[in-house]
Parts: structure tokens; C-alpha cells; sequence
């Protein structure tokens, strides 16, 4: 089963999300702002992460790049999200390491296909070292 | 020359001299003594001060004129040319082509070819004339001898000068420049001494008298009838009438005789025989005399008169003046007759000065003196035109010698009152220091800075009062015997005029709303107006003695200096300049400075108007700051509409997921009316997402956020993308869809992204408005002028537009009315960015509607976008250099 990190500050979009995904077979771990996320994706080695950007203490932009900084981590597919639909938003995200980025709503299907895409790249990769 | 007959000449001009000097007061006193006494007292003397003027002038120059024959014919050239004469056969032939005719005429030639001369003659003991300017009349008896005497006197070694006779020769009458018979002629004739000291032949040069003597007569022609003549012991005229006219009206001259010598002096009575007035007939039997009665005249008037015989000149002479004249405006004539006298006495004065000067170069002392009597001639006539004011005389030590009739009137004085006294007398106070000045200046440089300069000033009246003249000085005398003669004018009714002048234009400067002020070139202000005082909030009496630069902030002050130093010393204006000045209390003011110079009393000065513009300045300032505002309130607002899409996004994508959710799970139970219900939701939220992203379009744009990414892009796959949104949206209204792409119409370069946004939303607009209709899209190329374009036409067969709302298609927002959003959907801001695109693309969008006949956009993008080219052209640039 694959272990989906998903980070997200607002309560209600955190527990439909996070419901959706279980319901299609993924175990979902959650972290609630930046720092949390930084510590689960350490401790709980998901097989990937969907990072909110807009978060408390850390934001999404910096814990993406810490989390890509960290060897234990770096490897972990992130897929930002986030209400922000200005490009250059989209752009800072890819620049902070995270692999793709989607806007809020979600469009849970065009998600699940981003996030097995990269699973299976994931898994390549992995491979591959 | 021999010293001895320069002595004689020194002797003679210092006598002239002093002759003339103590006929000017004898004349002046004669005049002035007379000025209180009974009226026929003032008429005989003011007549009698003419006549005597001009005798004593008629006899200085017949003086003169001896002179200088005289010292011609003691020059030596001119005697051994006159022994080489002698010496030559008396046949007009030999005579006047001897060498010796040549060396004469070329010795004299400078002499009878001036302006008082016109010809010379030689002429023998036995009367003939040796040599001669004209050849016609060499060898024969010259006309000398037909005056009775003449030649006879000469010949026993005493000088003469003849009286006017009509000329042997055609001469030119300058004032009709023609040549003339009897035209009257005069000679000065000198002897020729030779070596035994007697006189082997006689000079004679020949006088002009209508530059000569004529115009010392015509200086006796006072008021409207005054005149003064010469006349033979036939009592013929021997100089020009000023009544000819009347004469020549009466038939007593013939209308072509114009010489003086046809006119007999006779009293023109009714009946009887004519005979000779009574002036001319006392004359000639030797009795002066005078007549303020009144006798006939020989003008058909009666006259007043005095008369005398010049035995020197063998003439008679008469100064007469009408008898209606000489009582009817005594004032006229005693500043007339004072005019006369002054003039005639210092043109004498000039004369004698001239010869006191001579040099032994006798040429050039004929050349200089022609020049000088030219001179002074003007220079007299030019005062006998201002005769009418008054005149007072003083010595070089400052004491009134003179004051006549008119300085009286003028200064309240009598005569006898001033004479003697220092003419500080006559001036206030300040002036009258001044003159101390000029006196003391004067006694030791020999420089009277005030001659021939006319100038205003003060003059202080009998009665302590004072009042405006204008004053010109003249500077008389010779060696160490210096006069002073001042004519003055009364000119307070002038000055009365600039004073109100003055007044107005003060006025004007008092009033004045703008700030005027005036400064000196130390930069001291030397005048300001209460507008310019209320500018920097003082009071017009506290600039005085201070400086306009001291006013001036100091960042300022070089500045300023910059722009008034070169106006200071070449004139010229400055401005507009604008510069602060610090205020005697609060804050330094903005003002704007145009200036120009101006000269005032010799100095320079600059005058500036002084506007304040703070205010101005502050207006600009708060427009500035407002727009400033605007801006950046419109920027915050873009900001917040972007900060708000996201906190809308945000709850939207709970709604919708969760929706989505409970849709899954109502679809796995079966639950089909709550499927239909959630998706209702769904939808709802789909349209408030749609609306939240179109607001943040134009938010970013207005924000200024959106930047053109520009590429190249083929128009064909443009096509495909439409083509496959047709399908979706045909289905829904029964629409048919046509696109057509022309052959030329490959590949653009511009924003993709745009131009795909911007025909999806012209076509989803066309599908939402029509139903079972037709929606054509057609792609071409067009050249106008050097672009190309890329034009997309979209047609549709829709419900159209009204007028009204085809205006306002554009604005965001407005869909045609409320009930169409109702009925058609969509947020009414698809077309807003279209518009918005469109004009970031600088290109063009044109709309036509009819209602009920469909609509149709065109929108022309250039096929090239021009940041694209201009970029691609420096990357050139740049390349080139690196090649």
C-alpha cells in the first residue's frame, strides 16, 4: 500500500482529502503545517508527498526545499497544492523541489493519475540507485 | 611773413575782441535799460542795438578780409610771380599762356576756389589785369577802376574792400544753381609792395557776398519786417530785400531781375514824384540818424528805422522794422532783437578767434577757415532759432554778466538786481554746490563739462520758489577772457506732464497684482511694489538698504547670481526662473523671476516681475501624490483580488470535494436523486470557481501582471483546439461549426496561450447566444502599410445586439441584461478579456451586430508581435559585433 504524506492546514479540506484517498487504497499519514511535515516525512518515509504552500510556521515552498535537501527525503516525489493560480506561484513551487503542482478545487482525478505517474517514476528511480 | 604784420594781426584781433565782448553788454544794456522805459525808448533801442550789431559786424569782417588779402600779397612766391608778370607783353594772348598765369592761379587756387572766394586778379598800376581765375578777361582794364577811388587808394599801399557791384562775369546764383548775369560781386584788393617798398601791382580777390557779408546782413532781419540793408549814394540796393516779393507783386521789380541792384529805395507814394526814402537820402548826405515815428518805406509800408553812412565801404546802411510791427508784440521782437544781437556777437567773436590762431601755412588758413565759418554758421543759426529763451551770461568765475528780458521774466529778477552776482543765485541749494564743482573743475582743466549738452534741472525764482529748466550752455572768449552764455527754457509745464505721467505709472506699480521690483547692480533693491513686499510678508520700507541676494535661499543664490551677472553688464533679459526666497517669517516661498535691464540716469538697473507660485507648485505636488494614490490603490486592489480568489479557492475546494464524496457514495448505494442534487452543487461551484478565475485574470492584468510569453506557433494546431471545443459545445445548442484556415496562414509569432483564450471565449460566446444556427471561424493574412496581420473572424447567426449594448460589450460584467445571465450563463467576463488580451497583444477587436442577425468579432493580431522583432533585431546587433 502506498503511504501518501498529506500536508494540509485546513481542517475540512485535510479530512475530505485525506478520505478520498484512503477510499481508493492509499494509507494516508498527515502533517498539519510545514515543520510537522518535515518531521513525518522523516520519520514515516511516505512514498509521496501533496504539499499545501500556503502553511503556518514553515510554508510549503520552504519545507518542500528541506525536505529535498535532506538525503533520507530527497528522493520523495512532492505534489504542491494550492489555491494560488499565478504562474509564478506554480514556478517558485517547481523551483522549491517539488516534482508537479495542482490548484485547488481539486480535480481528484487528474491528482490520482499526477501522483501514480510519479509513484511509478518514483519506483524507477529507486531502482535505479 | 614779417613779424611786424603778425603783430598788427594779434593787435587787430585782440581789439576786435574786445570791441565785440563790450558790444555785447553795450548792446545787452542798451536793450535792457530800455526795457522799463516808454514803449518808443524800447523800439529805438532795440532797433539801434540791431544796427549797431550788424555795422560793427559788417566792419570787423571788412577787417578781416583785408587781412588776409594782405597777407597774401606780401607772401614772396606771389610778388616774384607778379614781377614775372609785369615783365611779360600786356596782350591777353602772352599773358594767359605764360608760365607765370599758371604758377599764380595754382598758388591762389586753394583761396578763389572756396566758398567765399570766386576768382583773383593781378592787376597793374596802369589797371590791367595781368592775371586772372578766368581767362576772358586777362589783359584788358579791369572793373575795379569803375568804382570811383578804389584803385587809387590801393595804389598808395592802403587795402580796400569794395562795396557789392553787378559782376562783369556770369556767376552761379547757388540758390538756383545757375549761372547769372549782375550777379553782385565784391573784391578785396591789397598792394603788392616791392622791393623798394612800393607797390608795383594789386591783389584782388573776388567776394562772394551771399556767403560773406549777406549773412551778417540777414541776421539783422528781425521779427516778421525787420530788415537791414546796403545802399550806394544813388540809393540803389546793394543787398537782398526780404520784401522782393511784394516788390515784384507791386510791378516796382521786374519779375526777372532778381539781383538786388534794380531796386531804387524810393518811398512808393501814391502821387507825385518818386524820391528816395528818408533813411537812404539822410545817409548819403552823411547824416545818421533814426525815425521811431514811422516814415514811408520803400515796401509801400511804413517803417521805423535807423541809418548811417560806412564811409569803409563807401555804402549806406538801415536797420527798419514795420511801424505796425514795432508796436504790436514788443515781447516778439525784444527776444528777436536779443537774438539777433547775441548771435552776430559771438559769430564775430568766432571770426576774430580764428585769426588769432592763424599759421603761416595761408592755404590751409583759407580751407580751416572756410570750415570753421560753416561750423559756426550752423551753430549760430541753430541759436538764433532759440532766441525766444531767456539768456543770461556769466563769467568763468561764476558772477551774471548778462540777463535779458526774458531770464527776467523768467526768474523774477530785474537786471540790475543780478548783474555782478554769483549765478548760485539762480539755483537751489544742491545744484548750486555743484556748480561749485563745475567752476572749480573748469578753472583747472580748462574743461566745461556741461557745453553743448542740453539738461534739465532745478531753478530756484526770485520768491524762493522752484521750477524746471532746461538749460544750453555756450562757451565764449578767447586766452583768459572765458564767458559762459546760457539759454534757458521754462519747461515746469513738461515737466507738470511726466510728473502726472510719473504719477500714472506709479499708480500703475502700486497697484500692480504681480510683484515688480528693481535692482542696482550691487544687488541692493532700489524699488519694490506692496504686491512684491506682500510675497515675502514684509512692508515696502524694510527692503530699504537691503539686498535682493541676502533674500534668496542660499542653494539658490548661485543660481541666481548666474543669471543677473552678464544682464548687469551687457543688458538683456532673464527668465522665467523660479527660485525660492526666504520669507522674513515661515517658510521660504516658491517664486518665478522674468527680468530685463534697464538704464536709468546712466546706471543699470534690472527690473523683475515677481510671481508667487507655491501655490501653483503645491497643486502640482497633490495631483502628483493623487495619482500616485490611484495607482497604488488600484495595484492593492489587484492584490487583494488575488489574495481573495485564493481564500475563496480554498473553502470552494472542500465544497466540491466533499460533494464529489457524498456523489461517489450516493452512486455506490444508488441514491439517484441525491446523485442529481450533489451534482447541482458541483455545478454551482464550478460556475463560482469559473467566475473567481476570469476575476483574477483581470485582476492580474489590470495589475499589470501579466507578461507575454512570445513564440512562434503554428496556426493549424490553434485550429485543432477549437475544433475539438466545437464538438463539446455543438452537441449542446444544435450548432454547426465551420472553420476555415487559409493556405497563406501558417504559423504566427505571439502568445499562444492568449490567442487560444482569446478564441475559446469569442467562440463559446457565439455558441452560448445561438441556438440552431451557424458559427464560423476564419483565419487569414493581411498587409496593411508594413504589417502583417493575422485576422480571426468569428460569425455566428445568434440572437445579435442592440446598439446599446454593443457598447458596452467590453465593460466587465454586462451581459446584455440580467435575464440573459439568467437564461445564458456564463460570468459576463469572457469578453472583457478578450478586449484586455487583445490590446496586450497590440492588436485590434471590431464587433457588428444587428439583433436578430447574428454577430460578428474580428480580431486582427499582428502575425509578427513587435517585442519579438526588436528583440531579434538586437540579438543581430549584438551578433554582428561579436563577428
Amino acid at each position: 500500500m502506498r503511504k501518501i504524506l498529506l500536508v494540509e492546514d485546513n481542517e475540512a479540506n485535510r479530512d475530505m482529502l485525506s478520505r478520498r484517498l484512503a477510499k481508493r487504497g492509499y494509507q494516508v499519514v498527515m502533517a498539519v503545517d510545514g515543520l510537522e511535515a518535515i518531521k513525518q516525512a522523516v520519520e514515516e518515509g511516505p512514498d509521496l508527498i501533496l504539499m499545501d504552500l500556503s502553511l503556518p510556521n514553515v510554508d510549503g515552498f520552504e519545507a518542500s526545499q528541506r525536505i529535498r535537501a535532506m538525503a533520507s527525503t530527497a528522493h520523495i516525489p512532492v505534489i504542491a497544492l494550492s489555491a494560488h493560480v499565478l504562474s509564478f506561484n506554480h514556478q517558485m513551487a517547481l523551483d522549491a523541489g517539488c516534482n508537479d503542482y495542482e490548484t485547488k478545487p481539486i480535480d481528484l482525478k487528474r491528482l490520482i493519475l499526477k501522483m501514480e505517474t510519479l509513484l511509478s517514476y518514483g519506483n524507477i528511480e529507486v531502482v535505479s540507485q | 611773413m614779417d613779424t611786424a604784420s603778425e603783430k598788427a594781426n594779434r593787435l587787430l584781433v585782440g581789439l576786435v575782441v574786445f570791441v565785440l565782448v563790450g558790444f555785447l553788454l553795450l548792446g545787452g544794456h542798451l536793450f535792457l535799460s530800455s526795457y522799463q522805459q516808454s514803449q518808443n525808448d524800447e523800439v529805438q533801442s532795440s532797433i539801434q542795438a540791431v544796427f549797431q550789431t550788424v555795422r560793427k559786424a559788417v566792419l570787423t569782417w571788412r577787417e578781416q578780409e583785408i587781412s588776409n588779402a594782405t597777407l597774401w600779397a606780401g607772401q614772396v612766391g606771389l610778388v616774384n610771380i607778379t614781377r614775372d608778370l609785369l615783365a611779360l607783353e600786356r596782350s591777353a594772348d602772352v599773358l594767359s599762356r605764360s608760365d607765370a598765369q599758371q604758377r599764380i592761379r595754382n598758388l591762389l587756387k586753394p583761396v578763389y576756389e572756396s566758398n567765399f572766394y570766386n576768382g583773383f586778379f593781378i592787376i597793374s598800376p596802369d589797371g590791367t589785369s595781368l592775371a586772372s581765375s578766368r581767362d576772358s578777361n586777362i589783359g584788358s582794364r579791369n572793373l575795379i577802376l569803375d568804382l570811383p577811388g578804389v584803385f587809387e587808394t590801393v595804389l598808395r599801399g592802403v587795402p580796400q574792400v569794395t562795396r557789392p557791384q553787378p559782376s562783369d562775369v556770369l556767376l552761379l546764383d547757388t540758390a538756383v544753381m545757375r549761372y547769372r548775369e549782375s550777379m553782385p560781386t565784391m573784391f578785396v584788393a591789397a598792394p603788392i609792395i616791392g622791393q623798394e617798398n612800393e607797390v608795383i601791382a594789386v591783389l584782388t580777390f573776388r567776394i562772394r557776398p551771399e556767403t560773406t557779408l549777406y549773412p551778417i546782413l540777414e541776421q539783422g532781419r528781425i521779427g516778421e519786417s525787420g530788415e537791414t540793408y546796403l545802399f550806394d549814394e544813388q540809393g540803389t540796393l546793394l543787398s537782398k530785400s526780404r520784401f522782393a516779393p511784394v516788390l515784384k507783386h507791386k510791378g516796382v521789380l521786374d519779375r526777372d531781375r532778381l539781383s538786388p541792384f534794380h531796386v531804387k529805395l524810393e518811398q512808393q507814394a501814391s502821387v507825385g514824384e518818386p524820391q528816395l526814402t528818408r533813411a537812404v537820402s539822410e545817409a548819403i548826405h552823411g547824416h545818421g540818424g533814426f525815425d521811431i515815428r514811422g516814415y514811408p518805406g520803400y515796401h509801400f509800408q511804413k517803417v521805423v528805422g535807423v541809418w548811417n553812412w560806412l564811409d569803409q565801404l563807401g555804402v549806406g546802411l538801415v536797420t527798419e522794422l514795420n511801424l505796425s510791427e514795432a508796436y504790436s508784440n514788443l515781447n516778439q521782437i525784444r527776444t528777436a532783437v536779443w537774438g539777433a544781437v547775441a548771435t552776430l556777437s559771438l559769430m564775430l567773436v568766432s571770426l576774430g578767434l580764428f585769426f588769432a590762431n592763424h599759421s603761416a601755412q595761408l592755404s590751409r588758413l583759407v580751407m580751416d577757415r572756410t570750415y570753421e565759418l560753416e561750423k559756426q554758421r550752423a551753430h549760430f543759426q541753430a541759436i538764433v532759432d532759440g532766441a525766444f529763451d531767456a539768456i543770461v551770461t556769466i563769467t568763468d568765475d561764476g558772477l551774471i554778466q548778462s540777463f535779458n528780458p526774458a531770464a527776467c521774466k523768467l526768474f523774477g529778477y530785474e537786471q540790475q538786481d543780478v548783474v555782478g552776482r554769483n549765478v548760485r543765485l539762480l539755483m537751489p541749494d544742491n545744484i548750486a554746490h555743484a556748480h561749485d564743482g563745475y567752476i572749480t573743475h573748469y578753472r583747472e582743466t580748462g574743461q566745461a563739462r556741461l557745453i553743448g549738452k542740453a539738461r534739465e534741472l532745478e531753478a530756484r525764482h526770485k520768491d524762493g520758489s522752484l521750477f524746471w529748466i532746461e538749460l544750453s550752455l555756450t562757451e565764449v572768449g578767447e586766452d583768459d577772457q572765458h564767458r559762459f552764455v546760457g539759454f534757458i527754457r521754462d519747461i515746469s509745464d513738461r515737466k507738470q506732464l511726466q510728473k502726472e505721467d510719473d504719477a500714472y505709472n506709479r499708480t500703475l506699480f502700486e497697484q500692480s497684482p504681480v510683484g515688480l521690483m528693481l535692482i542696482s547692480a550691487d544687488g541692493q533693491f532700489s524699488d519694490v511694489n506692496p504686491a512684491f513686499a506682500r510675497i515675502v510678508d514684509r512692508t515696502v520700507e524694510a527692503f530699504e538698504n537691503s539686498s535682493f541676494l541676502d533674500l534668496v535661499i542660499p542653494d539658490h543664490s548661485e543660481i541666481l547670481q548666474q543669471c543677473l551677472e552678464p544682464i548687469f553688464k551687457n543688458g538683456g533679459s532673464y527668465g522665467p526662473l523660479e527660485i525660492e526666497l526666504q520669507c522674513d517669517h515661515g517658510e521660504p516661498v516658491l517664486v518665478r523671476l522674468v527680468g530685463r535691464a534697464l538704464m536709468r540716469q546712466g546706471e543699470r538697473f534690472i527690473w523683475s516681475a515677481v510671481e508667487d507660485v507655491s501655490e501653483q507648485r503645491a497643486y502640482e505636488v497633490a495631483l502628483t501624490e493623487a495619482r500616485d494614490h490611484a495607482e497604488q490603490a488600484s495595484r492593492a486592489k489587484s492584490q487583494f483580488l488575488a489574495n481573495m480568489s485564493h481564500e475563496l479557492r480554498t473553502p470552494l475546494n472542500a465544497v466540491i470535494g466533499y460533494a464529489e464524496m457524498l456523489q461517489e457514495d450516493a452512486g455506490d448505494q444508488g441514491s439517484v436523486e441525491v446523485v442529481s442534487d450533489l451534482q447541482r452543487i458541483i455545478d454551482s461551484a464550478r460556475h463560482l470557481l469559473e467566475l473567481i478565475n476570469e476575476i483574477l485574470d483581470i485582476s492580474k492584468i489590470e495589475a499589470g501582471r501579466q507578461e507575454l510569453l512570445i513564440e512562434p506557433f503554428g496556426l493549424a494546431g490553434l485550429v485543432d483546439t477549437i475544433h475539438a471545443l466545437t464538438v463539446t459545445l455543438g452537441s449542446e445548442k444544435n450548432n454547426r461549426f465551420k472553420i476555415t484556415l487559409a493556405d497563406d496562414a501558417r504559423e504566427m509569432i505571439g502568445d499562444e496561450q492568449r490567442v487560444r483564450q482569446i478564441l475559446i471565449n469569442l467562440v463559446s460566446n457565439a455558441a452560448k447566444f445561438t441556438e440552431n444556427g451557424e458559427i464560423v471561424l476564419e483565419i487569414s493574412l493581411y498587409r496593411r502599410d508594413v504589417t502583417e496581420w493575422v485576422v480571426f473572424e468569428i460569425t455566428d447567426t445568434g440572437i445579435g445586439m442592440t446598439r446599446e449594448q454593443l457598447a458596452r460589450v467590453f465593460d466587465p460584467f454586462t451581459q446584455a441584461d440580467e435575464s440573459t445571465t439568467r437564461k445564458y450563463g456564463g460570468t459576463g467576463l469572457g469578453l472583457t478579456i478578450v478586449k484586455q488580451y487583445v490590446d496586450l497583444m497590440d492588436g485590434e477587436l471590431d464587433v457588428h451586430s444587428e439583433p436578430g442577425n447574428g454577430t460578428s468579432f474580428t480580431v486582427s493580431l499582428p502575425l509578427v508581435h513587435p517585442s519579438y522583432r526588436s528583440a531579434k533585431a538586437s540579438e543581430g546587433e549584438h551578433g554582428d559585433r561579436v563577428a
